[in-house]
């Protein structure tokens, strides 16, 4: 079954598709206007994402002439605010003042089609903000210079670089490097105009999670998320899968790099052990990272998958840079048989690749992948038409993230009434949407958020489990929770998190009662508070004389409230 | 595949847990105005020493010549035999001078410790060591939950249980507490609160109340709920805090009083976990004085404070210690030792057959150790939390606290009478 949605986002451009526009000399956002457009108006829709009937497929449809396309049969698709504001709260890391407005009069594709492609987008303030921990993000032989304890800044002699991670410990500041790799997160999901993007960074970060408390881990952990997700969060899944498998900071976290071939020997301290198969990142390859905890495959397939990978190692710190190497000794060069799958004997690391290749292209991964991207977008049970479209478009164009996104977010239930407001945020995505309809900036050394971050119970890159954080609201609902949640309100509404300004002033010049509640409610809670909600805010309002005071504590209210924890 | 990580539950959240649907969040104080009728729970606090604390100079084996061999520097003098000396237990252990305050409590039965102790986990990485160890499940890295929070999912219960029956005094809630129960995280119970000035506080928590007083689905039951804590701890603990009996904590025991006054306070604590760091004793450790003596210091006197301040209430309490391994049995090149194998645990109160040392001694030479390096371990670290869970706490049964735990495993000696 395919719709409409689905088609029209086969054709918007990805580098092929665009290269030939490029050629025949249009510009490719105005004629993207015009397809979308065009074929809403000539299918008589109100709106581009209306797609219930099924339509001839996309392949025919792009290789159409650009000339078929009439400029004037693309109107404006206007989307109701209440639907662009649940767009936003799912897609963004939350509205800032005007989005909604803005998103409902451009509509979704334009607006979708920008995020999906974030290298192309202006990024100032995201940039800005990024700067005073871009030293987190140097590669990691150039960390131990830039993070060096104050006390060792004396006697560090020049050249001398530590041999292990004694040594390491020793000369830095790992407290330091930790907060500026937090902070270069946050920072990007409160500031950076590339708010999908950061949304889907954040999701494989979360899928790919690495434990940055894990001895090495916390050296690479920043190079993790910008080298290995970063550039590939919206690109090929397979690209990805392969990023993070080859990573020192997943070889440390799941033990890969010590695995290797039964008795084969090892290097110990004090002696030569004997050397033998790990399978914690096998297990975790196949049950988290791709297929799935219920996909059928047996221990036997997992201590085979080890079997594959064992010789997947780090260098050391050297010349080189710490990185990947392929230790050939190591690996085990007999045949193995994974999924029902002869891997011949004799290969070196090229049948990991393969391996990685294969996973990444299973029907049962693109529907683990799916299901699970549908929990964070959709609802926290996701329905199953929402899945299978994700899963098919994810396995009809060989895994391409962007893919799977159109069709999730094209799918008719992505944001029927029912789950407007139907999830709960996590805590980060708590902190940062209250900073952002507030239209708070961050400016220079706000690595106080990357504390609340942990206070509120979701610390970035601490999570010391391999499934990550959980995307269900009941796993986040505690009392504890909610009481920093609301301690958290009362602190950025008064001003009192460093390095995070908010103009309450500027954002509710009106601050009688009445029409501050109002306001409130419009700017905070999308406009669509509980009464009960509104009653309590107004009632304490009343009861507070000074006007600065009185704006402070309906905001405190209003992001400490039920409502604005629901997405 | 499922099989294995369907031995627990999985509600683990980012270490919270939800009060949704226990149907303790509509409740308030009249289950507890019940709850003092009947005979006070018995109450359980564990103390995770994180870092590995290096159990040979806890508990110094003064009668064994190897390690006064092995430890040149960092060993602590045998009784009597010079400055800073260890005090003498029995024949072959004696107490690190920084413990003295516990003495007493040896002395007459109330405390005792378990030498060579440790997991059936070789791995000498802290992070997996803990995580391990936590989990319960010290063979199988797989398992989501902790073992604290299973025991209290296995405890028997009122119909509507206390959100406070698991509480971590700290920030963060400990890997041991994940799991399907509510738990609690509370940094400092005079702070405990909506934090603001005054007026505007009380303004803030009638407001919070107000829109939060329905209840309904996970984001209104767990603001309910945090309102509805926030005013037992404020009913229940009002005031400042005065330990009794002239009980004096150190500075560093302040979240040791905070366990005493929630175990005190009538809320239906049954577990209750701080973390305790600075054990990683890598250079200069010292010995009868010096970093880690300092650290045994802090905490025998939190200790001994803590016992002084429950006064009666502890024969309903147990204190337990763990870390996660031990240390390597010779000094190295820098004053101090690095991470080993067998370590100790410290076990206090309750109905506890103290003023001993728990734990067959494995001895110190090259092949009585691990891997020729450290302490051995002879007595598995649940065995000990086994028997402190089914006789002090009445925990009926031990399978999903601590599956596969060897039925063999059983202490020779009984910890409790």
């Amino acid at each position: 079954m395919r719709f409409r949605g689905y088609k029209v986002w086969a054709l918007t451009p990805d580098l092929t598709v665009a290269s030939v526009w490029v050629m025949q000399g249009r510009i490719r956002s105005v004629i993207r206007a015009l397809i979308l457009g065009g074929l809403a108006a000539a299918s008589g829709c109100t709106e581009a994402r209306v797609h219930a009937k099924p339509a001839a497929s996309p392949k025919i449809l792009a290789e159409r002439p650009a000339r078929d396309l009439k400029p004037e049969m693309a109107p404006v698709v206007r989307l109701p605010e209440a639907e662009a504001a649940h767009l936003l709260r799912r897609l963004t890391f939350g509205a800032r003042p005007g989005e909604v407005a803005g998103l409902s009069k451009s509509g979704l594709n334009a607006w979708l089609e920008a995020q999906l492609y974030p290298e192309r987008m202006e990024d100032t303030r995201g940039k800005l903000a990024l700067e005073p921990f871009l030293d987190a993000l140097a590669p990691p032989k150039e960390l131990l210079g830039k993070f060096l304890k104050a006390e060792m800044m004396g006697n560090a002699a020049e050249g001398e670089a530590p041999k292990d991670e004694k040594g390491i410990n020793k000369l830095t500041d790992f407290g330091r490097l930790l907060s500026f790799a937090q902070m270069s997160q946050i920072v990007r999901q409160a500031e950076s105009e590339r708010q999908l993007f950061e949304v889907m960074v954040d999701f494989w970060t979360n899928h790919f999670n690495v434990f940055a408390r894990k001895g090495l881990v916390k050296l690479f952990v920043a190079d993790y998320v910008e080298r290995a997700i970063r550039p590939n969060a919206l690109g090929k899944f397979s690209d990805l899968l392969l990023a993070t498998a080859q990573h020192p900071a997943m070889l440390i976290y799941l033990d890969n790099a010590q695995s290797s071939v039964e008795g084969s020997a090892k290097r110990g301290k004090n002696k030569i052990k004997r050397g033998g198969i790990t399978e914690n990142y096998a297990r975790e390859l196949l049950e988290l990272h791709t297929l799935g905890v219920d996909a059928g495959y047996t221990q036997k397939d997992v201590i085979e998958v080890a079997r594959i990978l064992t010789g997947w190692s780090i260098e050391r710190a050297g010349a080189a840079g710490p990185g990947f190497k392929f230790k050939s000794n190591a690996h085990d060069r007999g045949e193995k048989l994974v999924l029902g799958q002869v891997y011949s004997a004799g290969r070196g690391v090229e049948e990991g690749q393969e391996l990685i290749q294969r996973l990444a292209n299973d029907p049962r991964t693109a529907r683990h992948l799916a299901r699970k991207l549908c929990a964070r977008l959709v609802a926290d049970a996701p329905p199953e038409s929402c899945i299978q479209a994700g899963s098919q478009a994810f396995l009809e164009s060989g895994g391409e993230i962007r893919k799977l996104l159109r069709a999730i977010v094209g799918s008719r239930e992505f944001s029927v009434e029912n789950h407007r407001l139907g999830a709960m945020k996590s805590p980060l995505e708590f902190m940062v949407s209250a900073i952002r309809v507030l239209n708070g900036k961050i400016e220079g050394d706000a690595r106080r958020l990357a504390r609340m971050a942990e206070q509120l119970g979701e610390p970035l890159l601490m999570q010391a489990v391999p499934t990550g954080y959980p995307e269900a609201a009941k796993q986040w609902a505690s009392a504890t929770g909610a009481l920093s949640r609301m301690n958290y309100s009362i602190q950025l509404a008064s001003g009192r998190v460093p390095g995070v300004n908010v103009d309450l002033e500027r954002l509710f010049p009106n601050a009688e009662p009445e029409a501050l509640v109002n306001e409130v409610n419009r700017v905070v809670l999308s406009g669509a508070a509980a009464p009960a909600t509104l009653e309590a805010i107004a009632e304490q309002a009343k009861q507070t004389p000074k006007e600065g005071e009185r704006r402070q504590l309906a905001v405190a209210l209003a992001l400490g409230s039920p409502d604005f924890q629901r997405q | 595949m499922t099989s294995r990580r369907a031995l627990v539950s999985f509600g683990i959240g980012a270490g919270f847990s939800t009060l949704v649907g226990n149907g303790w969040a509509n409740t308030s104080t009249p289950l507890l105005a019940a709850r003092a009728n009947r005979p006070a729970k018995k109450q359980l606090v564990c103390i995770f020493m994180r870092g590995g604390v290096d159990a040979l100079n806890v508990v110094v084996p003064h009668g064994a010549d190897d390690y006064y061999k092995e430890r040149r520097e960092i060993a602590v003098p045998a009784p009597g035999k010079a400055a800073n000396s260890a005090i003498r237990l029995d024949a072959m252990y004696g107490l690190n001078p920084g413990l003295s305050s516990l003495l007493s409590l040896y002395r007459t039965g109330q405390l005792g410790f378990v030498h060579a102790v440790g997991s059936p986990n070789l791995t000498r990485s802290h992070f997996d060591a803990q995580d391990l160890m936590e989990s319960g499940t010290p063979l199988d890295a797989f398992t989501r939950d902790g073992w604290l929070n299973r025991c209290v999912a296995s405890l028997p219960t009122d119909a509507a249980t206390s959100p406070f029956r698991a509480v971590a005094v700290g920030r963060s809630l400990p890997r041991a507490l994940y799991g399907s129960q509510a738990t609690l995280a509370i940094d400092d119970v005079e702070s405990f609160g909506l934090r603001a000035p005054g007026g505007v506080r009380e303004r803030l928590q009638a407001g919070f109340r107000s829109m939060y007083s329905a209840g309904g689905d996970e984001a209104a039951s767990a603001g309910l709920a945090a309102m509805t804590t926030v005013d037992l701890v404020r009913e229940k603990t009002a005031g400042k805090y005065v330990p009794e009996n002239g009980a004096e904590y150190p500075k560093p025991g302040r979240r040791l009083m905070n366990v005493a006054r929630l175990l005190k306070a009538d809320l239906g604590v049954e577990v209750a976990w701080v973390d305790a760091g600075g054990w990683d004793t890598h250079a200069n450790q010292g010995a009868g004085v010096g970093q880690l003596a300092g650290r045994l210091k802090d905490l025998g006197d939190s200790l001994a404070a803590f016992h002084k301040d429950m006064g009666k209430r502890m024969r309903d309490v147990v204190v337990v210690t763990l870390s996660e391994f031990g240390r390597t049995v010779r000094q190295n090149g820098t004053g101090g030792t690095d991470h080993g194998h067998g370590g100790i645990m410290l076990l206090m109160g309750g109905k506890l057959q103290g003023g001993q040392v728990f734990g067959d001694w494995p001895g110190l030479a090259m092949d009585q150790r691990h891997e020729g390096r450290d302490l051995a371990v002879t007595t598995d670290y649940r065995a000990v939390l086994a028997e402190v869970l089914t006789r002090h706490l009445g925990l009926p049964d031990l399978t999903l606290v601590f599956p596969g735990l060897p039925s063999n495993s059983a202490l020779k000696r009984k910890l409790f009478a």
